[in-house]
């Protein structure tokens, strides 16, 4: 099963994990983690645990916040959140990605009779 | 806002010292994880162990997330270098034998060059401290195709000044050693005699009231005013700011004192602070030579500095001197032809222009002295560390198989050895220091209290022990890490380490090391010994004169205003106080000493009945104003003819005495005796010559005889004299007693320059310059020497150590300790014979190039290198030695058994 699994392309977590929170509000790291494969209809090969380097970077570029808090079922938990500036890094990401995937899209749907 | 990749690194690096903090919290966050997810796979009925078991698995290793959490948040390269200083002090802490001697013999590579450096610094580097300095050049006169550079007269001055249009401005100025009385109390001090703009061209500000103007010092006898230097009115009046406006008797005539210099301006004579700055020409009397010939071109005697104009370059400059020369040169054909004009950058021309001659060729072969030092402790560091680096080439090759990438152990070593650098270096500045202070102290002449010697600790002393200590570092490491390109570091691993140490272009490489070092100390070594030669040579010069037990004092009674009528009767009420007091054998006055500071002055000369072709100059020779007594005082014999007498006075016609060699070059194969010249060209009485005395050493202490001639006082009157006494007591405690006679008859009069005989001789324009180079080449080649023999024991117990086996073998095949002492010895020391040859060769080229500078010592001067030699030698062999006999102490079984 892992074979199928798709690889992460370095930055793509960052931009999932803010678009996570954007979509979703505060969430915790393993709330955020269990969203991820969620969407992806579990297709994504992720280790939980790298989610948390993913975090601190982002946290670092002033993207997201970060505050203790307490979950649904009582339990301590850190909650993350996105900042304006964070939004404002989704919105061109996303944009980003929209052409370069549409890009992919159309170079890959290139016909196998006009390449030769 | 903070700039974003700004505001990332800060973050980084403020993550780097939270790092426990931000890893409790990361522990505390994952495990709020796995609670979590257990919970919510316990919810979809797993038993609490499978629960466990897949948030684990989901989450992936713990430990991984840590790593990339850390890598994410911190300087990963920090880190790593945190890591490995940790880790190389360590290191080092494990051998601090290796670590003491690579740090001291780096600590005296840097020390040396940096205390040279901060001379050097002094010297050519720093700035003068006025306005813009890089725009000002030193202007001064060069006969064609000769390299004596000479001032400007005034008439010189003038025109350029007039006619040059590459110059914002330009000054002038001259020097004097002046007497100015002030509440009673006299002081001798050093003045400069400048033109109206000599501050304004600087931009030097007054610290209080006013300084000379524009408009003053053009006209003769005008303008009375003085203005004091900033530590002179320190020193003298403690500061107090009344001092403007007060009156002063500058040598006997009043003066206002209308304002101080700004601080830190010692004034332009780079090597002197003045006391004072005066009016150029207000003090012009009738009776100074440079004034009443300012008209004739070739009385040099002024200082010229001119500021260039913006954007207008030294090259640009010279080829406008040039036209102007050429023009002066039509129009005073007699004393301009084949003279040019030059401009010097005033850090090359300092203190004057003369010193363009010689310091830009000082400095560079002092610092290639150093740098030998430097790259002789470098070599013997790498040396060091290369055997420590095989010694560590088993821990290397662990490292390695454990999985460390090349690219990470080549920084661990480099690590290490910035590390040993950085501590080498520190040691070094402080010794630096030290250096600088004592070698102040040696450099500081006894007979000129206003030197200034400022070997201060700058920010370019400081970078440039920097950036030594970082070359050192790398050279260091560059050597040592050369065990990293091997290819077989791993198979070292296998055998014991011991692989490494046996390769024939390892030792061949190791063994160059060796010899290299012992050429460079040998070099250092022999320069050290000449120029130590040099000094013991001129130390014994047969100086014409008999310096010991003489006492000297220098007095000038125009400094208190006297004129000649009561000038002489003061020296002549002194003179016989002088000769009544105990402990005087012989006393005499003369108008100048020995190798004295305060001036020897020059005469042109022009022979009864010689011809002069047209535009050559009379030859200027030297001469003294002394009395009847001088030569039984000074014990110069008398070759021929008789010593002045009382009868040579005013009445009767006037006479000199000359030296040999002035017989020999005005007279040649004639007797000189009865011969008569004089000192201008018309309008003055011949003197003639009615003795011969022998050549003395009277200006510098050089090998060569110059022309010299003595006139009679009583026919010479003299403000200024130096009262010379043969005493049969200590000099030092008859000098009292006569200062007393001196101030009860004239309190109010500066006594300078007093000082015996023999400490002149040691004085600037003395021995100085060669004990000062003497001391520096001495310290250098003892340096040298240690740095060797470190070497040289470094590598053969290297050697010993590492044939321990084969050694043992040898032993226990029955070889005797004699055969393995003598084979250790000739390993040694056949590195030290090739080191020392080549070492010879190098120096030998490099006297031969400077055999002028010698003063007479032979540039292969036996004595200096069989000294050598056998010194290097010895030294070696005891370095060989030790480790040789530890050699033959080997226990085989031990050494077999260490397999």
């Amino acid at each position: 099963m892992s074979d199928s699994k798709l690889d992460l392309l370095q930055g793509t977590l960052d931009l999932m994990v803010l678009q996570t929170l954007a979509a979703m509000g505060p969430l915790h790291g393993y709330g955020i983690a269990r969203r991820i494969e969620q969407v992806s209809g579990n297709e994504v090969l992720l280790n939980q645990g790298t989610i948390y380097a993913s975090l601190v970077r982002l946290q670092q570029r002033g993207w997201i916040s970060a505050e203790w808090g307490t979950s649904d079922n009582n339990r301590k938990a850190k909650f993350y959140s996105i900042t304006n500036a964070g939004r404002k890094q989704l919105s061109e990401d996303a944009a980003y990605w929209g052409r370069l995937s549409s890009v992919m899209t159309r170079v890959l749907a290139m016909p196998e009779e006009e390449a030769k | 806002m903070m700039l974003a990749p700004l505001r990332q690194f800060f973050q980084h690096f403020i993550a780097l010292f939270r790092r426990t903090q931000l890893d409790q919290d990361l522990e505390a966050e994952m495990a709020s994880h796995l609670e979590l997810a257990i919970e919510e796979n316990l919810r979809s009925s797993m038993s609490p162990a499978e629960a466990r078991r897949q948030a684990l698995i989901q989450f992936g290793g713990t430990q991984q997330a840590k790593e990339l959490h850390r890598d994410a948040r911190g300087l990963p390269w920090f880190d790593d270098l945190l890591r490995d200083l940790r880790y190389s002090l360590r290191m080092l802490a494990r051998d601090p034998g290796f670590a003491i001697v690579v740090i001291l013999t780096l600590a005296l590579g840097v020390g040396v060059n940096t205390a040279f450096f901060s001379v050097a610094n002094f010297i050519v580097l720093r700035p003068l401290p006025v306005r813009d300095p890089g725009q000002l050049v030193v202007l001064a006169t060069r006969e064609k195709d000769t390299s004596e550079i000479r001032d400007l007269s005034y008439a010189d001055f003038l025109d350029y000044r007039k006619q040059s249009n590459m110059f914002s401005d330009m000054l002038a100025y001259r020097l004097g050693f002046d007497g100015l009385a002030a509440d009673n109390r006299a002081d001798r001090i050093i003045s400069s005699y400048v033109t109206g703009n000599y501050f304004s061209l600087l931009g030097i500000q007054s610290a209080i009231g006013r300084l000379i103007e524009a408009g003053e010092g053009w006209t003769p006898g005008a303008d009375p005013v003085v203005v004091l230097g900033y530590a002179y009115w320190q020193r003298r009046f403690g500061g107090d700011p009344g001092v403007v406006g007060k009156q002063a008797l500058l040598n006997g005539k009043p003066v206002t004192i209308i304002g101080v210099a700004q601080k830190h301006f010692p004034g332009v004579y780079y090597f002197l602070e003045m006391d004072t700055y005066v009016p150029i020409r207000q003090s012009a009397s009738a009776t100074d030579s440079f004034w009443t010939a300012r008209d004739e071109r070739g009385e040099a005697g002024l200082y010229v500095l001119a500021r260039l104009k913006p954007g207008v370059s030294l090259a640009q400059a010279r080829l406008s001197l040039d036209v102007i020369a050429s023009r002066l040169a039509q129009q005073y054909p007699d004393a301009e032809r084949g003279i040019s004009t030059e401009a010097y950058p005033e850090r090359l021309a300092r203190p004057q222009a003369g010193a363009a001659n010689y310091l830009p060729v000082l400095v560079p072969l002092f610092f290639l002295l150093a740098s030998l030092v430097l790259l002789v402790a470098c070599i013997n560091v790498a040396n060091l560390a290369l055997v420590r680096a095989n010694e560590r080439a088993g821990e290397l090759a662990l490292r390695t198989s454990l999985g460390a990438g090349p690219v990470r152990l080549l920084r661990q070593l480099l690590t290490e050895n910035l590390l040993l650098a950085l501590l080498g270096g520190t040691a070094g500045i402080v010794l630096g220091m030290w250096l600088a202070s004592t070698l102040k102290i040696i450099a500081t002449p006894v007979d000129l209290p206003m030197f200034r010697m400022d070997f201060v600790f700058d920010w370019r002393v400081f970078a440039y022990a920097l950036a030594i200590t970082i070359l050192a570092g790398i050279i260091v490491g560059l050597f040592s890490t050369r065990i990293l390109w091997r290819s077989d570091l791993i198979s070292s691993l296998h055998e014991g380490g011991r692989a490494l140490s046996g390769g024939r272009r390892q030792n061949r490489f190791r063994n160059g090391l060796v010899v290299v070092q012992v050429a460079g100390s040998m070099m250092l070594l022999i320069f050290a010994g000449l120029f130590v030669r040099m000094l013991n040579k001129a130390q014994h010069m047969d100086l014409g004169f008999d310096p010991h037990p003489v006492l000297n004092m220098l007095m000038d009674v125009q400094q208190i205003g006297y004129d000649e009528a009561r000038g002489k009767n003061f020296y002549g009420e002194l003179f016989s106080r002088v000769a009544a007091l105990p402990g005087v054998q012989s006393a005499t006055y003369a108008y100048s000493v020995p190798f004295s500071t305060s001036g020897t002055r020059t005469a042109s000369v022009f022979i009864e009945n010689g011809i002069l072709q047209p535009g050559q100059s009379p030859p200027a020779v030297y001469f003294n104003i002394v009395s009847p007594n001088y030569f039984s005082t000074m014990r110069t014999g008398l070759l021929r003819g008789r010593a002045f007498t009382e009868a040579d006075n005013q009445d009767t016609p006037r006479v000199a005495i000359i030296s040999q060699k002035m017989a020999e070059q005005f007279w040649p194969g004639q007797d000189s005796l009865g011969k008569r010249f004089r000192l201008a060209k018309s309008g003055t009485a011949y003197l003639e010559v009615v003795g011969v005395a022998r050549d003395t050493k009277v200006v510098n202490p050089v090998p060569w005889a110059i022309p010299y001639f003595y006139l009679p006082l009583a026919q010479n009157y003299s403000s200024q004299l130096a009262l010379q006494i043969r005493t049969s007591l200590p000099p030092e405690s008859l000098a009292l007693h006569v200062e007393e006679q001196v101030h009860a008859i004239e309190p109010a009069l500066a006594i300078s320059n007093v000082m015996t005989m023999d400490k002149q001789i040691q004085g600037t324009n003395g021995f100085f310059l060669f004990n000062l180079g003497a001391h520096t080449a001495a310290g250098l080649g003892a340096l040298a020497l240690i740095l060797a023999v470190i070497g040289i024991y470094g590598v053969v117990s290297y050697t010993v150590n590492r044939r321990t086996h084969e050694i043992g073998v040898r032993l226990a095949l029955g070889a005797q300790p004699g055969k393995i002492l003598k084979m250790v010895l000739r390993d040694g020391m056949v590195l030290v014979a090739i080191g020392a040859a080549a070492g010879t060769v190098v120096a030998l080229i490099g006297s031969h190039a400077v055999s002028h500078f010698l003063m007479g010592v032979s540039p292969n001067d036996p004595l200096t290198l069989v000294g050598i030699s056998s010194l290097l030698g010895s030294a070696a062999l005891l370095a060989c030695y030790l480790p040789a006999r530890k050699a033959t102490r080997i226990d085989p079984v031990t050494a077999l058994r260490c397999e």
